[in-house]
Parts: structure tokens; C-alpha cells; sequence
């Protein structure tokens, strides 16, 4: 959960800058609150001091923040889970009728990926893989892809030949280089060019 | 179309103000004229054009659902 203080100091800044300090946090990496402003009072009486609630942002709440404002500007009636699966933060939409989101091969979906990890890497100094899904697509095409990576290798040691995989993106040569990685005798090696770059699968 | 351009550009540059959005409207096609801070120039383009492919891509989709094109062009 994400990391607060509530600090107070004669002006605005000042309490900021305290706080930054009790929480070892940047100006750009929090949101500030301001609970109370300096007021010099009548005559200079009740002098009130700043106080500010200063909240260290989390990457997990800015990235839904970013997909949830997203959708709401390309008018689109969805849901954003999250959830985390090794390194990586998954942000699935759920919601009716949304083929046209992931688009031809998934591109206008890896475009909405782009996009949303730019937006959330300003806001958040090293920020978690994100995995921008929408329902099961993704999910799915990652259990294809181990499972397409299993068959191939199988037949590579069976037969002790290289085999040539379809063209994939950078995640998903990825994925094939992982199961890849499990299996004794054999070895992985991409090639060509995007998006026509492929994996070889060979005898290791 | 104009106001989800707008939307993400402010959300990548480091002068949102600077960022504004010219429409040229034809019988079927919208031209949008992203003008940004020319300093800015480079976080809507990205990386060998990675941020600005995906601009185009998202916009064309929103567009293409309601039956139109759209082409992205970047002016600083």
C-alpha cells in the first residue's frame, strides 16, 4: 500500500520538504495534500502553521489511474484489474464488446501498452513490466505460445533438427525463450527483423 | 478524437500547456495537427518512433469505430 506522512512547518514548502525527507521520496514521485494553509492570523495572533499529507505514489495506483482515464476518454465502458505475477504488474480491462480495443494481432492493444507505460514511467522512477490485457487475451495467447513452445521442442529432440518458429514480438519471443530455458539439449536464438523477427528453436 | 489526442500527449510531455490539437475535417478523414512544446518534441515521438506509431494506432482505432479515419501528424 502506498507510503503517507502528515507533516507541518511555517510555510507550504517547508512541510513538503519535510516530509519528503521522513519518507525519502522526490517532489515527482508524490501527491501533496494541503490540510492546512500558513495563515498569519488577525494581528498576528493564532499564527497556524502549513500542514500538508504527502503520499509516496504507487505504481499500481498510477497505472490504473492512467488505463481508467484512457478509457474513459476513447468513450469506452470498462473495468481495470490488477494483479502482479513475478515481475511482472498485469492491468486487465473487462468489459463488453471489446475486440476492436485489442485490435488486428493484438497491435492496437501493444499500442495502448506503449502508451500507458510512457504515461506511468513519468510519474514513477523505475516503474514495474507492465501488461496491459483486455479479458483473457493476453493470458491466453501467453498459455498458446508455452504450449506452441513445448510441442516445438519436443519435436526438436526427437528429430535432433533446428525448427524455425512464426514471427512474434519481443514478449512473446520472450516467453518461448523462458520455456526454453527449463529444457536440457536444447537452445533459442532470435532472428530477422521486426515484426518479422522469429525464434529458432535448436539442438543444444 | 481531439480531446483523447489532447489527453495523452499532456500525459507524456513535460509542458502539457504547450500541447494543442488542430482539426482539419474532410467528407471522411480528420487531420489532427499535434502541436507540442518543441522541447517536447522528442517524448511524443519516442524511441525510433515507438510513442508516435502508437498514438496513430490508438487514435485510428477510436476513429475507425465511429466510422472514421484519422491521421496523426506531429508539428512542433
Amino acid at each position: 500500500m502506498s507510503k503517507a506522512t502528515e507533516t507541518e512547518a511555517e510555510t507550504t514548502e517547508e512541510a513538503i520538504g519535510a516530509a519528503l525527507e521522513e519518507l525519502g521520496a522526490e517532489r515527482d514521485q508524490v501527491e501533496v495534500e494541503i490540510l492546512e494553509e500558513p495563515n498569519k492570523g488577525l494581528l498576528g495572533l493564532r499564527k497556524a502553521r502549513a500542514r500538508v499529507r504527502v503520499t509516496v505514489l504507487d505504481g499500481e495506483d498510477v497505472a490504473k489511474t492512467a488505463v481508467e482515464g484512457l478509457l474513459a476518454k476513447m468513450g469506452v465502458d470498462g473495468t481495470v484489474t490488477t494483479h502482479r505475477d513475478g515481475d511482472e504488474l498485469w492491468l486487465t480491462i473487462g468489459g463488453d464488446s471489446l475486440a476492436w480495443l485489442i485490435g488486428h494481432h493484438g497491435y492496437t492493444l501493444d499500442a495502448l501498452q506503449v502508451l500507458v507505460q510512457a504515461m506511468v514511467s513519468r510519474q514513477i522512477k523505475s516503474p514495474a513490466r507492465l501488461v496491459l490485457d483486455i479479458e483473457d487475451y493476453r493470458a491466453r495467447r501467453k498459455r498458446e505460445i508455452k504450449s506452441l513452445a513445448e510441442r516445438t521442442i519436443g519435436t526438436v529432440l526427437a528429430r535432433n533438427e533446428a525448427i524455425s518458429m512464426r514471427p512474434m514480438n519481443a514478449y512473446e519471443r520472450k516467453i518461448v525463450h523462458l520455456v526454453v530455458g527449463e529444457y536440457e539439449g536444447v537452445a533459442s536464438i532470435s532472428t530477422g527483423v521486426d515484426p518479422n523477427r522469429f525464434v529458432i528453436i535448436t539442438p543444444a | 478524437m481531439k480531446e483523447l489526442l489532447e489527453y495523452l500527449a499532456r500525459a507524456l510531455v513535460d509542458k502539457p500547456d504547450a500541447v494543442r490539437v488542430e482539426v482539419i475535417e474532410s467528407e471522411k478523414s480528420l487531420i489532427l495537427q499535434l502541436h507540442v512544446d518543441p522541447e517536447d518534441v522528442g517524448k511524443v515521438i519516442g524511441k525510433q518512433g515507438r510513442i508516435a506509431k502508437a498514438l496513430r494506432t490508438v487514435v485510428k482505432a477510436s476513429a475507425a469505430k465511429e466510422g472514421l479515419k484519422a491521421i496523426v501528424e506531429i508539428v512542433d
